[in-house]
């Protein structure tokens, strides 16, 4: 029975609801408890990070202390905040100066970073702390194997190896893994570790389009029937991307985080899931697993 | 990858031109922001050489200048005002969809660490 | 063995021991050499010939060493002979049991390629030239047996230890290439029609697995566009080979150049990082690779490898670093130049003969600038690829060298071997 306290960050609740609740319904039924982080803050990826890394560590560094108040290793279940947690875990214990400027700012609440917490991301906690054959023995709805499924892993889940140590970064197997013990087929395509183009949406949304487009073409390539992803953004950003001029809305390719995929072929109710918040839908897939409601 | 998708922006000529010094070239440009962190470089430089984390330096001395595009200096703005990004967008609607899943509608986000955060580092750089 | 011809040459005994069925080494295996392109096999063969009939030099092929102990001036090393179960006093090299041997296994000569029996000869020109069971794929039906007409099978042979009271040893184990699977963006091991420089050799060279039909691996078909990639698996700290490898940027314009000579209306693109042509006639050779040959040079370490299922060619990503633009190039085949690296089985026999290995693997030496051929302890020398990469006359060159320091050691007195 492992316990994680999660953190959801900032995007997950609002904008992806449904990833948060399959995550906490998927995880429940594999013997994984989770604790709410209660007042915690933003993370700071990508925007706070560029334009001061010490705010940037004291944002992130707070979360790393909270947990440790709670003497639980951190779930992450955003890409973004997992490699944020996790690279600013690396900066404070690497830098004594950092370190002591950002400990002095919690001193305030009386929080203190000392680095006996682990950051996880949830591929992390299915590979690691589940392990597959647990998962394969909880299946018992699995899907048929004519269903044929992209795994998109996202940038900051697996990249840098050195930092998060999630997957291969070059060949990364863990959604395919699960994809297979639920009984469906991993397809793998071109480009597979490549950027969804989310990062990009600040800078310039017409380039953060066309990569993303990229992917799901290249996805249609290998006639898929849906994506599977483990991060919010990343999510978003592929439902998101089919809606631009130019794609023909017959060809839209169901998007599905990587929990609310499995909950059905562990016995999980579609509704408690969320999948009918899916902008996309992906009643086809699931046509296919029996008996499912 | 975003090299591939736009004529503007060429990481190896971005660090050429940080290289033979022209700095305010470099700072007041957008170049060192179109930069996505894919971190696809990084694992694959046969020297080792991690450009995103290059490049979040230059954005961090182009901060300190006062060189921020607009879309950073807002976010910013909000998520140390706030605490975290989406107060604003966290509708009546939302929070039923939360609900029906039986997620707690209520999200404690903590509300001043992110000003004591701007006030201690942020305050005399970048988003003033 | 151009050390154990010089030190025979002045009247003492050398012993050549092998662990592979014949002597000839890579050089062997290869079609033509750079940079005057000379046909690999015709200037080794008279070499082997040379080594296996002088009375100097006694030759123990497919066999290893087990342990050494003693100094210099006075070693005992003790071989292992392994059992080849076909009597080399016996074998004319004939090949009646090959062609009745019904098993057959991917030949590691052709870099598995090809076919070869389990009973087999590596390479025409084996010396000595006679034929060897690989037990391991044997099924033992005795075929080969009712067909030697000379007896010459044993399949009761054992290995035979023997001690060898010797002054000095030399070391010239060659190398291993880089494993390009390593690099899985490159499409290696998943892609047949991306192969790497080994393969490619043993495509080009009539004694091949095609007969030396440059073609491509997937369907047979003649590429019409081809891509060379240098820089595989060195100058790559992230796989732990910062070295440069030295050989590979001329054995890429070499294959680039065979391929204009096997198909003159082929595109042919070589991508490097830069162009080390270093020795004599090199960049004479490069020059006339591009003008002459045609071959078209890009500056760009390549990044990815993908396979269009459409049209089933080849799509190279790279950058053209001197326009600065990012490019898509269409390839029927690419072929990759690993570098080189230590050979396999060096740390064993580092460790049986007490000395040591530098960062990167390779024999180390008792001094950079005097000492390139001495290994730390005294009377154990070192040459070819063991302690660094290097081109056939480098190594040739460092062979006559240890051959000479070894002779200084065998002159002084005590063991003439």
């Amino acid at each position: 029975m492992k316990e994680f306290v999660l953190y959801t960050g900032c995007t997950t609740p609002v904008r992806v609801p449904a990833y948060e609740a399959s995550v906490r319904a998927v995880l429940e039924k594999l013997d994984v408890q989770l604790i709410d982080m209660k007042d915690a803050n933003c993370c700071g990826a990508q925007y706070l990070e560029s334009v001061n890394r010490k705010a940037f560590a004291a944002m992130s560094g707070r979360i790393l202390a909270l947990a440790e108040r709670y003497d639980r290793d951190i779930l992450a279940i955003c890409g973004a905040c997992s490699g944020s947690l996790k690279a600013v875990k690396v900066m404070l214990d690497r830098d004594r100066v950092m370190r002591a400027e950002v400990n002095d700012l919690l001193a305030e609440e009386g929080l203190e970073y000392t680095g006996v917490t682990e950051v996880k991301h949830l591929l992390q906690v299915f590979h690691e702390d589940i392990g597959y054959d647990a998962i394969r023995n909880a299946i018992v709805k699995p899907y048929s194997p004519d269903t044929r499924l992209a795994a998109h892993y996202g940038c900051h889940v697996t990249r840098p190896y050195d930092i998060v140590h999630v997957d291969d970064p070059e060949n990364p197997t863990i959604i395919d893994k699960i994809i297979e013990i639920a009984g469906a087929t991993p397809v793998q395509y071109s480009g597979k570790t490549r950027c969804c183009g989310g990062p990009m949406l600040a800078m310039d949304p017409h380039v953060a389009a066309k990569i993303g487009l990229d992917k799901i073409r290249n996805i249609r390539d290998e006639n898929a029937d849906g994506i599977v992803t483990a991060c919010s953004f990343c999510d978003i950003q592929l439902t998101q991307v089919q809606y631009e001029e130019g794609v023909d809305p017959a060809t839209r390719i169901p998007v599905l985080t990587l929990p609310q995929f499995l909950g059905p072929a562990l016995g999980i109710d579609k509704n408690a899931l969320g999948i009918y918040l899916n902008k996309i839908s992906p009643d086809k897939i699931f046509a296919a697993v029996s008996g499912v409601s | 990858m975003v090299a591939n998708y736009t004529e503007k922006y060429r990481p190896r000529k971005l660090i050429q031109k940080i290289l033979i010094g022209k700095r305010e070239e470099v700072l007041s440009s957008e170049l060192p922001w179109l930069c996505m962190t894919c971190r696809l470089c990084q694992e694959r430089c046969q020297e080792g050489v991690s450009l995103p984390d290059i490049f979040h330096a230059v954005r961090e001395i182009a901060a300190q200048e006062n060189h921020i595009p607009k879309a950073f200096t807002n976010t910013v703005d909000v998520l140390l005002r706030d605490g975290w990004l989406l107060k604003d967008a966290y509708s009546d609607f939302i929070e039923d969809d939360r609900d029906a899943l039986g997620l707690d509608p209520k999200l404690t986000w903590n509300n001043d660490f992110g000003e004591k955060v701007r006030k201690r580092f942020v305050e005399g750089g970048a988003t003033e | 063995m151009q050390a154990a011809l010089d030190i025979a040459a002045q009247g003492f005994h050398a012993y050549l021991v092998e662990k592979s069925p014949s002597i000839g080494g890579r050089m062997a295996a290869l079609d033509k050499t750079f940079p005057t392109l000379d046909c690999s096999a015709c200037i080794l063969t008279p070499k082997l010939s040379e080594v296996s009939r002088h009375p100097n030099i006694t030759l123990y092929t497919y066999t290893d060493i087990e342990s050494v102990i003693g100094k210099e001036g006075d070693f005992k090393v003790r071989i292992i002979k392994r059992a080849r179960y076909v009597d080399a006093k016996k074998c004319s090299g004939c090949g009646s049991c090959a062609d009745e041997c019904p098993v057959e296994v991917p030949n590691e000569f052709d870099e598995d390629l090809g076919f070869r029996k389990a009973t087999y000869m590596p390479f025409p020109q084996a010396t000595p030239n006679i034929y060897t069971i690989d037990m391991n794929t044997c099924i033992r039906c005795k075929r080969c047996l009712k067909a030697c007409e000379r007896g010459a099978i044993d399949l009761d042979m054992q290995d035979e230890r023997i001690d060898l009271e010797v002054g000095a040893i030399i070391i010239a184990t060659g190398y291993r290439l880089f494993d390009v699977s390593a690099y899985p963006r490159l499409g290696y091991s998943q892609i047949p029609d991306v192969i790497n420089a080994m393969e490619y050799e043993r495509l080009i060279n009539a004694a091949g697995p095609t007969h030396g039909h440059l073609i491509r691996l997937s369907d047979g078909r003649i590429p019409q566009s081809i891509g060379f990639v240098q820089c595989v698996g060195a100058r790559d700290v992230n796989k732990d080979v910062p070295y440069c490898s030295r050989v590979c940027c001329m054995y890429g314009i070499k294959n680039a150049v065979m391929a204009k000579e096997h198909h003159p209306n082929a595109e042919v693109t070589v991508y490097y990082a830069d162009i080390r042509a270093f020795g004599k006639g090199f960049e004479e050779f490069y020059e006339m690779a591009r003008t002459r040959f045609g071959v078209k040079f890009l500056r760009g370490r390549v990044a990815e490898v993908t396979r269009d299922h459409k049209t089933q060619r080849l799509h190279c990503k790279v950058e053209d670093t001197e326009t600065a633009k990012p490019i898509e190039a269409v390839h029927d085949l690419i072929v990759l130049s690993p570098g080189i690296q230590p050979p396999i089985g060096i740390e064993e026999l580092v460790r049986k003969l007490g000395i040591t290995t530098r960062n990167d693997g390779y024999v180390d030496v008792s001094h950079y600038y005097f000492g390139p051929v001495e290994t730390k302890v005294p009377g154990v020398f070192v040459c070819g690829c063991a302690d660094g990469p290097k081109d056939i006359p480098d190594s040739v060159t460092a062979g006559s060298a240890a051959a000479m320091r070894a002779s200084i050691v065998l002159a002084r007195g005590g063991r003439k071997k």
